[in-house]
């Protein structure tokens, strides 16, 4: 379907980009927290945003999916 | 802080980085890939409008002619009628699928003009904010990096103690200035900048250089007053 291959390339960004901000292990959690809100929490954000649009984007498509097959 | 606590800092903002930097990628490819993928679909429903257009001018024409022929008909006309009929039954199928098949491309072009509005602030800010993140990291990495060549604890050591004992111990080529204030954060020393990131401390770093030299400057004008002041008493 369209913009199913988007999608899962945002959560798979999403989720390393968690695993990497949990693999800053060797940080102090006050350096982490502050980084973590600073740096990584605006660029979660935007992917979490991109996530948002595509499906909606994805959900229009579909509908213009079932109207052109004629369903 | 140990030896090992530092190395694993280090590793920790290498792995961050690699981190940021992929996700940045990720993201790159995502955002060039939805724009393929709708610009893809909407191509797809204008083509399907086109067919459609095409066949329900086709089906008018049909219509048309069994209409006219159904006009001039005088006498046994069953047969006319049922033809005019089928056309106008096919007419209207026609403008059906022509209205949905509309229908669709008005929602494919609404959605990749939303999808690629909202892509473009995305792409700026994650190129914007990963840029920042790298830079800073990358800064740190470095930073970092150099200390194990004289000796961790050593050089965290140098660091509490003060720029310039540390500028001394490791020569010209290395300025400890720009890394006291990681490297006091890397040592856990109770400073007024504990409780801040280490970002926060990179940008910090500019304006203690600045204060340093304030402070040289101050000293410097200081013995200076104070060797004139010598010289005129009698």
């Amino acid at each position: 379907m369209t913009l199913e291959g988007p999608i899962r390339q945002v959560e798979t960004a999403l989720a390393s980009l968690a695993n990497a901000a949990r693999g800053a292990a060797g940080w102090s959690d006050t350096q982490r927290h502050v980084f973590d809100r600073q740096r990584m929490e605006p660029l979660a954000a935007s992917g979490a945003r991109l996530l948002g649009a595509l499906q909606k984007a994805q959900e229009q498509c579909a509908k213009a999916e079932t109207l052109l097959s004629g369903r | 802080m140990s030896d090992d606590a530092v190395r694993a800092e280090v590793n920790a903002v290498r792995a961050l980085r690699q981190g940021v930097d992929r996700y940045a990628e990720q993201i790159r490819d995502a955002l060039g890939h939805a724009r393929r993928e709708v610009a893809a679909a909407d191509r797809i429903a204008q083509e399907a409008v086109e067919r459609r257009r095409s066949e329900a001018q086709r089906r008018e024409q049909e219509f048309r002619r069994a209409d006219a022929a159904l006009r001039q008909c005088q006498e046994n006309c069953a047969g006319a009628q049922r033809q005019a009929a089928s056309a106008a039954e096919r007419l209207a199928e026609a403008k059906h699928h022509l209205e949905r098949a509309r229908k669709a491309a008005q929602l494919t072009a609404s959605a990749q003009s939303d999808l690629l509005r909202v892509l473009q602030t995305i792409e700026a800010s994650v190129g914007e904010h990963s840029s920042v993140a790298s830079s800073a990291l990358a800064n740190l990495d470095a930073k970092l990096a150099a200390l194990p060549k004289f000796g961790l604890s050593h050089a965290i050591h140098n660091a509490a103690v003060g720029t310039a004992v540390g500028v001394e111990m490791f020569g010209a080529t290395m300025n400890l200035g720009r890394i006291t204030g990681d490297t006091l954060q890397a040592a856990n020393l109770n400073t007024p900048l504990r409780d801040h990131s280490i970002t926060e401390m990179v940008e910090h770093r500019e304006e203690q250089e600045r204060d340093y030299v304030v402070e040289q400057d101050f000293e410097s004008k200081r013995r200076m007053s104070s060797e004139e002041g010598r010289e005129t008493q009698p």
